[in-house]
């Protein structure tokens, strides 16, 4: 039995930090006392420090195998520890790809017994290449988020229809990545002012919305429900809430960037800096930025997902039309999304909503996951505010991002991963 | 006008500098430079990843007329193509200590990261349709010289796919010229004016024009001109019609102003002022004149 005493304790019930008693015992949360008014004997006392409970990241890149040296287990284990994320549903973008039943058993092996949860999606189609569909009926039954060709839109109508019809009835995830690479192939970019001043290839916001139409439109015919990852454009949040007043059940990611990030940073910044803001789908302009941050607050974004992509040095560190795409945020995932949380004027019950709560049901585990409330599994963080100050790099092995100059004003003082204290 | 780092880019020179330049290559025209008193045969890479025959070979004339020497680093013969990083490339070659490089690659910051690797002062000879600094002193300094210090420039053609038009465009401005892009009628031409803070012109206001800058189709990077060959009797009287070259007749410019092009072209002096302009350059880097 351990015991946790704060004065500012999440209290779903009222929606606000109240002093409490939190009684763990055997990884779950045994009780909750809101009202004590001070700590018992044996009790950890927190004083004035947060308690909530701790994310869950349905979008990582996890890296490892082939590529332990932009991150491995450990490292994103760690991560996930300082940045306070307790489950994260880990793309099939690994090397090689999560195509098949082994691959998914080896990455279940590795992953095992990890302080941290780690939930792996199978690919869509062998190798992600949107020609042949892997194994769905074996992998849907193993203990897998959803499947996912992440990184690579599902461009085959056919398959998409057939993979939508299988997930459906699996009650699992199909988390789509929504580009027409027929206008952003080769694009690092917003179509913009700043894309035409540097002389960058633009993405216009129709490579998202064209392939979001064509996939509502198929959900509202099959009455299935559809996850679209990372939405960068405001276009996307019009056709979404169009779907949605159907009837459709779309649910939706913000990541970091999409929420803190524009294009105006994008044209602040030198030439060697470019690359830190590649990300696929493209950072868009303020307005977008905004629209995105607005729709997390109304609900019409359902989930906060970080898109974790550590890249190597020689990777990120050159020009930015030949650099990889993606950017690191994973142990930074409290301080930053407490910058959306702020900027978007989100309340604390918005930001666990957003963080823990949704992502729990999405994956099926909203009885066990994402709640502070006795019964549920004791995964919670500790935090303090703070003054403005760096955020804090390490723990990944990769250090790609454009984070420059955004101060935290919060700081991870504990963080409880299935009743056991794995940070802090 | 040169930092430590060389010439990478345009944007972030004081327009002090700029006329400062321009007032220096006035003043060494007239005294004779001798190679010997000017350098002490330091030793130039002129590593060029994309085709060029006014650039490469001005600088490399300017540089032998300073008593330079070269080496040519060639891409296509060198380890690149066993899969050796450009880093690593570049950082080997810095190795061999040659005093400065010059570079050009299609990739937008392409210079910047020659220089941050190297550490060496880099001149940008184009990267992607980012930039080409030494092409737009080059086409100032043609204006100036032929006493066109101001007026309207309208650039014609492809102006999306241009490190041209975004350069000599950049500096026309800062300069006072009066910038203006022929509307072709694409979004991305409306963009483009719109990011430069350049006006739109209309083609039929085109006689209204001091000079119209012609840009050939970047047909290496996916572009075409929406809008033909320039004709003739688009320019006012007393136009004159510039181009970075290479022109493509009937393709950029009607076969008609090719032939007048003693006329209206600025083109064959385009290419004299861009030799003095690097030629200058590369004394300024020996000489201190920072």
């Amino acid at each position: 039995m351990r015991r946790l005493y704060s004065k500012r304790v999440w209290n779903e019930r009222t929606g606000r930090f109240e002093p409490g008693l939190i009684e763990i015992r055997k990884g779950r949360i045994d009780s909750i006392d809101f009202g004590s008014k001070r700590s018992l004997a044996k009790t950890e006392d927190l004083g004035e420090s947060f308690v909530g409970p701790s994310a869950i990241d349905l979008h990582i890149h996890s890296r490892g195998f082939d590529e332990n040296h932009k991150e491995d287990f450990e490292s994103l284990e760690a991560a996930a520890q300082r940045g306070g994320v307790g489950l994260m549903a880990c793309m099939a973008n690994t090397q090689p790809r999560l195509d098949s039943p082994k691959r998914i058993l080896d990455f279940l092996r590795l992953t095992k017994n990890r302080s941290i949860r780690m939930l792996p999606f199978a690919a869509v189609t062998e190798k992600l290449e949107g020609k042949t569909p892997t194994a769905w009926k074996e992998l849907l039954k193993m203990p897998i988020a959803g499947l996912s060709d992440d990184g690579k839109p599902l461009w085959n109508e056919e398959i998409f229809v057939a993979a939508l019809k299988a997930t459906k009835a699996a009650g699992k995830l199909l988390s789509l990545h929504e580009e027409d690479l027929s206008c952003s192939e080769a694009s690092v970019i917003h179509l913009s002012e700043a894309s035409m001043r540097t002389g960058h290839k633009g993405s216009p916001e129709e490579a998202e919305t064209r392939m979001v139409e064509r996939d509502l439109a198929w959900a509202a015919r099959l009455r299935a429900p559809i996850h679209l990852c990372h939405l960068s454009s405001e276009k996307t949040l019009s056709l979404i809430r169009r779907y949605q007043k159907k009837g459709v059940k779309v649910s939706s990611e913000l990541t970091p960037h999409h929420a803190l990030l524009s294009v105006e940073d994008f044209r602040e910044r030198e030439p060697l800096e470019w690359s830190q803001f590649k990300v696929c789908p493209v950072i868009r302009e303020r307005s977008d930025r905004e629209a995105l941050c607005r729709a997390a607050r109304s609900g019409l974004i359902s989930v906060f997902a970080s898109d974790h992509a550590p890249h190597s040095r020689l990777e990120k560190d050159r020009p930015m039309e030949s650099a990889a795409h993606g950017i690191l945020s994973l142990e930074n995932h409290l301080p930053l999304y407490d910058l959306v949380r702020r900027r978007s004027k989100l309340s604390w019950g918005d930001y666990f909503r957003l963080s823990a709560q949704k992502p729990a049901d999405l994956l099926g585990l909203g009885q066990e996951w994402g709640h502070l409330k006795p019964g549920y599994w004791a995964n919670l963080i500790v935090f303090e505010e703070t003054k403005p100050q760096d955020l804090e790099w390490g723990r990944s092995k990769s250090s790609n991002g454009p984070w420059k100059g955004l101060k935290a004003q919060v700081r991870m003082l504990q963080h409880w991963s299935q009743g056991r204290q794995v940070y802090g | 006008m040169l930092d430590h780092r060389g010439l990478l880019s345009l944007s972030d020179i004081p327009i002090t500098q700029l006329r400062d330049f321009f007032r220096r290559l006035v003043q060494k025209r007239r005294d004779s430079v001798t190679r010997a008193s000017r350098v002490q045969s330091p030793v130039g890479c002129l590593a060029f990843f994309e085709n060029s025959t006014r650039t490469l070979t001005s600088f490399e004339k300017a540089g032998l007329d300073l008593g330079l020497r070269w080496i040519h680093f060639d891409p296509s013969l060198s380890s690149l193509s066993k899969g050796e990083s450009l880093e690593e490339s570049f950082k080997s070659l810095a190795e061999l200590d040659p005093s400065f490089f010059v570079v050009r690659h299609s990739e937008p910051g392409f210079a910047h990261w020659v220089q941050h690797w190297t550490q060496k002062p880099v001149f940008n000879a184009g990267d992607g349709r980012h930039q080409h600094p030494t092409q737009a002193l080059g086409d100032a300094w043609t204006l100036w010289k032929q006493d066109l210090k101001s007026g309207s420039v309208a650039f014609f053609g492809d102006v999306e796919n241009s490190r041209v038009a975004r350069s000599s465009g950049f500096l026309f401005k800062k300069l006072g010229y009066r910038v203006s892009v022929v509307n072709d009628g694409r979004p991305q031409t409306l963009l483009f004016s719109k990011a430069m803070g350049f006006r739109l012109l209309a083609r039929d206001k085109l006689p209204s024009q001091k000079i119209v800058f012609v840009l050939r189709a970047q047909k290496e990077r996916g572009g075409h001109s929406a809008l033909g060959p320039l004709l003739k009797k688009e320019l006012g009287r007393g136009s004159y019609w510039m181009h970075a070259g290479p022109v493509i007749e009937n393709e950029d410019v009607e076969w008609a102003l090719c032939r007048f092009e003693d006329e209206n072209s600025l083109v064959r002096q385009q290419v004299r002022a861009c030799y003095e302009v690097r030629y200058r350059l590369l004394a300024d880097l020996f000489e201190g004149s920072r």
